[in-house]
């Protein structure tokens, strides 16, 4: 389902990514760590095309994403679900256009919208908040419009960067909890960077452990560590 | 493209609400310029009209002398329209001429004044082009057996001057104000484009495609050009009704002439220039920070 072959990002002089070779087949739930500057968001931005690697190719659906003509960037960014670490929700869109935003791209019938919408904020739990802007919500609440938002076309691909970067524990644990559950029943490729090791060793998941853009360990069950 | 027309209007619509006085200005740049393009349209459309009518009256009289035989008539008659710019000739006996003189003012009662028929024979020479009433005229003139020559020509050559220079001028000052106009335009629009960077990526990352997220700039330059279109023509019809009651008042001779079919054309090229130029604007602004993405 996703797969890099020796993948390198400079940055100037900089080795942001250092022969990373990665799988991960369809329906798998892998946590990604390593510290600040690792690499991590670098290496999922390469999965949906925000970053273009310096030499190696990347593979996602088996489309190889760094050959992707401009024209195809979109159709590729719509099988993939995006919880970015920083949210990038759109400032002057209410919660719920927020989130509706993902399927009017895919060109859905407005009632359809509707109900997928809020059916996900119910999901998260935000759906008191549905008609505020983004800036009228917490750090955490907005983590949870992005995360919502990332849900609501059913993606097959998830991939999430810190999403429970902003969010209290018991919150943490819900969030974690509902990924792994869309990965179970929808059989939704879940990928996740975080930094919350009570999460990645009480979940007992795939890990892949990032360092100075090298791939340190990989993991079948693994722990933060 | 249909199915998401709503959505665009919605998105273009909060496009300019946001904007808020730049859209303000941009739409009165678009108003004033459009106006004065509209000024230009109705006065040239105007002149073009007076020309054509003054046109038909381009006749150049040729008057032989009494004194000519029939033989050097012979001989105008194949000359003249050798001459070049002469597109017919036409002998008119002064027998002829006499009876239309006195069927024309037959109120005078010519006859109590005139016993006999004071007019000469003529030629009645056409023109092919305006411009060479003047030479024509001349070579006429020089021609043996032709005693006078008569045209009005005056008028009619500083006329087509006018009308030739006002094109000129006004295909330049147009061109001028068109395209500054659409410089404000996309700049206007670029300034909420440059503003709404971060967003238009956002929207990038979640699957947008180029289009998608073009289409609502577009539309909100198509707005912007549509609302600075329909208030020139407001201005420009009541400017017109006012002009046009004071022409036909100072100078009746020389009416605002416009058929109302000529108008609506004016009234149409202003519009699809508004809406063309707030498309462009809008296309332009948003390619270059899609081009960067
Ligand atoms: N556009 C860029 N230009 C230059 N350097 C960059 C750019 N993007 C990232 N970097 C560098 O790449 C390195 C890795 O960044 P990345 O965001 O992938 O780290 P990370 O593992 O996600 O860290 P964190 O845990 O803090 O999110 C950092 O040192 C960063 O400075
Ligand atoms: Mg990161």
């Amino acid at each position: 389902m996703i797969r890099t072959d020796k993948v390198f990002k400079l940055y100037g002089d900089n080795v942001i990514l250092q022969n990373v070779s990665i799988q991960i087949e369809k329906s798998e739930f892998v946590f990604l760590v390593g510290q600040n500057g690792a690499g991590k968001s670098t290496l999922l931005k390469a999965l949906y095309r925000d970053v273009l690697p310096t030499k190696g190719e990347v593979f996602v659906n088996n489309v190889n994403v760094t050959r992707l003509k401009r024209r195809s960037i979109p159709l590729l960014r719509r099988s993939i679900g995006v919880v970015f670490q920083d949210y990038k929700l759109l400032k002057y869109k209410t919660v719920a256009e927020n989130v509706a935003f993902a399927l009017e791209v895919l060109e859905k019938d407005p009632k359809f919208i509707r109900r997928q919408v809020l059916q996900v904020l119910d999901l998260v739990g935000l759906l008191k908040k549905k008609d505020e802007k983004p800036s009228a919500l917490s750090g955490g609440e907005q983590q949870k419009v992005s995360i919502a938002r990332a849900l609501v076309n059913n993606p097959q691909i998830l991939i999430a960067d810190e999403p429970t970067g902003n969010l209290d524990p018991d919150t943490s644990w819900e969030v974690m909890q509902l990924l792994d559950k869309i990965n179970e029943q929808r059989k939704t490729t879940v990928l996740v960077a975080t930094h919350d090791k009570a999460i990645v060793d009480s979940m007992r998941k795939r890990v892949v452990e990032l360092s100075g853009g090298k791939i340190l360990r990989d993991e079948i069950l693994g722990g933060y560590r | 493209m249909f199915k998401r027309l709503g959505y665009f209007c919605r998105e273009a619509w909060q496009g300019i609400t946001r904007g808020g006085l730049m859209a303000f200005v941009a739409t009165s740049t678009i108003m004033v310029s459009l106006f004065i393009f509209g000024v230009f349209l109705l006065i040239f459309f105007n002149l073009y009209n007076l020309m054509g009518s003054l046109n038909t009256r381009l006749d150049i009289m040729a008057y032989i002398a009494d004194s000519a035989g029939h033989s050097d008539v012979d001989l105008l008659r194949m000359s003249i329209p050798q001459i070049a710019g002469v597109r017919k000739a036409e002998f008119i006996a002064k027998e002829s001429a006499w009876r239309q003189f006195r069927e024309n003012y037959s109120g005078l009662r010519l006859d109590e004044f005139l016993d006999a028929n004071p007019l000469p024979d003529a030629f009645k020479i056409e023109v092919s082009d305006l411009s060479y009433i003047h030479v024509v005229a001349n070579k006429l003139g020089a021609l043996e057996g032709i005693e006078d020559v008569s045209y009005g020509g005056d008028l009619a050559e500083r006329m087509a001057a006018l009308v030739k220079m006002m094109t000129l001028a006004g295909a330049v000052i147009i061109f001028l104000l068109v395209s500054s106009t659409l410089m404000i335009v996309v700049n206007t629009i670029r300034l909420t484009v440059i503003a709404r960077e971060n967003e238009i990526n956002i929207m990038a990352l979640v699957g947008a495609s180029r289009s998608f997220i073009k289409y609502p700039f577009i539309f909100e330059g198509m707005f912007i050009g549509l609302l600075g279109a329909l208030l020139a023509l407001v201005f420009l019809k009541i400017g017109y009704n006012i002009a046009a009651l004071n022409m036909a008042r100072l100078i009746p001779f020389m009416p605002v002439n416009l058929h109302s079919r000529e108008i609506n054309l004016v009234y149409l090229i202003i519009l699809l220039t508004g809406v063309a130029l707030g498309w462009l604007g809008g296309y332009f602004s948003v390619s270059k920070t899609l081009k960067a993405e």
